[in-house]
């Protein structure tokens, strides 16, 4: 007989387990009849990474067991999902299994697609070419900066969705700093090469960050995409997105925030809209044709920024929505858009942008966030990777 | 035969020929034992209060109780009143429940008691008040080295050059400035 769950969440990323903390701790009934699926064996806090890369911060502090993170009473089915099968409330596993659900979260994330740009992966981790988007590479980044004795640093934001906005950009203006305390800033030029239209989307926050690269007289380059790295030759090639030319630059140190896409067993699924997110309502976060199918976090259609700061504000939603109609009630819980991105500007210096769904800002603390603020990047350093792993991990924040 | 039999039937049996409602009664039928069950409950549960309030001795008993206990009007309006609140009360709870569970679940995780002992020791509070510690240790062993010397009056106006000292009395006359003023 196939297994069956009362609720099924797919990934046991941030949101999957935020979710089936929630559920737990709103109802006892739900104990050991919740499933998480992910093949991983290691969770990590992603968001640390920037200062890694940065050399403030330990990797390892990144990185727990999953069995350690696994709220109790959930059961964590080590596998991953082939295909989904929303008319018969299945999913089927890459091992085989086939496993029935009354009601199915999906949220596994987002991929990295690091043949999305040729030649990446043969030199990523030497030749000066670095990324802080995996836990084996970002050590690199900072041995680079670190080592760096001046010359040509550039820094990537591709064209497509990424897992948090700001981290493109916060890895350049920490090694800016480091390049400065390091005396080498003088014969060094930074260049920010980004797919976007400029340096943020919400307006308050664009024009602080304006006068941070104009500060730091980082050269920036927009509707510039990155599409192939010559590692031995050190050469990057990019395309310009709005005439569709081509120019090649040389650089000494460059940093690849590589493209990134919806995960291929979600994109190919009866369960995927446009781009192959999961189709869900923006409000509600209800699936907009299966009833019983939650999404959220990076693999979900939400028109606004994928961070974990999103994640936290939509994990009660999809909780709640779904205590709702599982006591025949109608779903009261709304989520607004809500998205923070904690912009590191320097080693003791954050802006913290927090807006909506209209890119309005909506800000927690009470004095102007658009300001760069010795504080903010203390909470974000020492008080919110504690946060992650007792507070939003356990349903609690 | 069938239209002369229903012919000679009362009116009151006619339902009887509606096929719902034969099931209905076939349902109620297996029914039965658990509804007797549920209605001897309900009598058994029935009597037991007739009893109690029959039961002068009982009754008497709950009284004096009740007369000693502080529970008089204003308590039953209080515990209406308190009714009312419970949502916002319950609400303030789950705040204090969460943020309990929180600081239970830091205090448990040695990870995140490890970085917080990290951040500490990174800390220019930390560092400074360190700094300091050291020196006093430092001061107090050559104050013991040196408890038999004498300080003559030009030592301490050598004193009085240092920059140190220097810096302390500016802060004094500063200070006394400001005390002065009106």
């Amino acid at each position: 007989m196939n297994p069956h769950f009362r609720i099924l969440i797919i990934g046991a990323g941030s949101a999957g387990i935020s979710v089936a903390s929630r559920l737990l701790r709103q109802s006892s009934a739900f104990r050991h009849d919740i499933a998480l699926i992910d093949p991983a064996e290691h969770h990590f806090y992603q968001p640390l990474w920037t200062l890694v890369g940065g050399g403030a911060a330990k990797k390892e502090f990144s990185k727990r067991d999953m069995e350690a993170v696994i709220p109790f009473g959930t059961h964590h089915i080590q596998d991953a999902v082939s295909s989904f099968d929303p008319e018969q409330n299945q999913v089927h596993t890459a091992q085989g299994q086939t496993i029935s659900y009354d009601y199915l979260v999906v949220a596994p994330g987002i991929d990295i697609d690091w043949q999305g740009i040729k030649g990446l992966q043969e030199t990523l981790g030497k030749n000066g070419v670095c990324s802080n988007y995996s836990y084996e590479t970002v050590d690199y980044t900072w041995q680079t900066i670190r080592n760096f004795s001046g010359g040509k640093a550039v820094f990537t934001h591709p064209n497509s969705p990424v897992k948090c906005g700001g981290a493109p950009q916060k890895i350049m203006y920490l090694a800016d700093e480091a390049f400065s305390h390091r005396g080498v800033r003088g014969q060094t030029e930074i260049t920010f090469n980004s797919a976007n239209p400029g340096i943020f989307d919400v307006e308050e926050y664009k024009q602080a960050l304006e006068k941070v690269i104009d500060r730091k007289q980082i050269q920036a380059n927009f509707r510039t995409n990155l599409i192939e790295v010559r590692g031995e030759e050190k050469e990057a090639v990019f395309e310009n997105l709005d005439t569709g030319e081509t120019f090649t630059t040389s650089f000494d140190m460059l940093h690849v925030t590589p493209p990134m896409r919806a995960p291929a067993f979600l994109a190919e699924s009866p369960l995927a809209g446009e781009g192959g997110w999961v189709d869900v309502h923006k409000h509600t976060l209800q699936h907009t044709k299966y009833e019983n199918v939650f999404g959220l976090g990076d693999a979900s259609n939400l028109p606004t920024s994928k961070t974990g700061a999103a994640i936290r504000k939509q994990a009660p939603v999809v909780a709640e929505n779904i205590l709702a109609l599982l006591k025949n009630g109608p779903m009261d819980a709304f989520y607004d858009g809500y998205s923070s991105c904690p912009i590191v500007t320097g080693y003791r210096s954050l802006i913290l942008a927090e807006f909506d769904y209209f890119k309005e800002p909506k800000e927690s603390m009470p004095f102007n966030q658009a300001v760069e603020r010795r504080s903010m990047y203390h909470m974000k350093k020492d008080f919110l990777p504690i946060i992650y792993w007792n507070g939003m991990l356990k349903g609690v924040i | 035969m069938a239209s002369h039999a229903a012919r000679n039937e009362p009116r009151w049996a006619e339902p009887l020929q509606d096929e719902e409602v034969q099931a209905s009664m076939a349902y109620l039928l297996r029914k039965l034992p658990e509804i007797e069950a549920a209605v001897e409950s309900i009598d058994q549960f029935v009597q037991f209060g007739q009893q109690t309030f029959q039961d002068r001795t009982s009754m008497d008993h709950v009284e004096d109780q009740l007369s000693l206990s502080s529970i008089d009007q204003e308590s039953i309006e209080a515990l209406g009143q308190l009714i009312g609140k419970m949502p916002v009360l319950l609400k303030l709870t789950e705040q204090v429940e969460q943020a309990a569970t929180f600081a239970e679940s830091v205090m448990n995780d040695q990870e995140s008691l490890a970085y917080i002992a990290d951040v500490a020791e990174e800390s220019t509070v930390m560092k400074k008040g360190k700094e300091l510690w050291n020196k006093a240790d430092q001061i107090q062993e050559i104050a013991e080295e040196n408890k038999n010397e004498q300080i003559s009056i030009f030592t301490v106006m050598k004193w009085i050059k240092d920059p140190s000292v220097q810096q302390g009395l500016r802060y004094t006359k500063a200070a006394l400035q400001v005390m002065n003023q009106k």
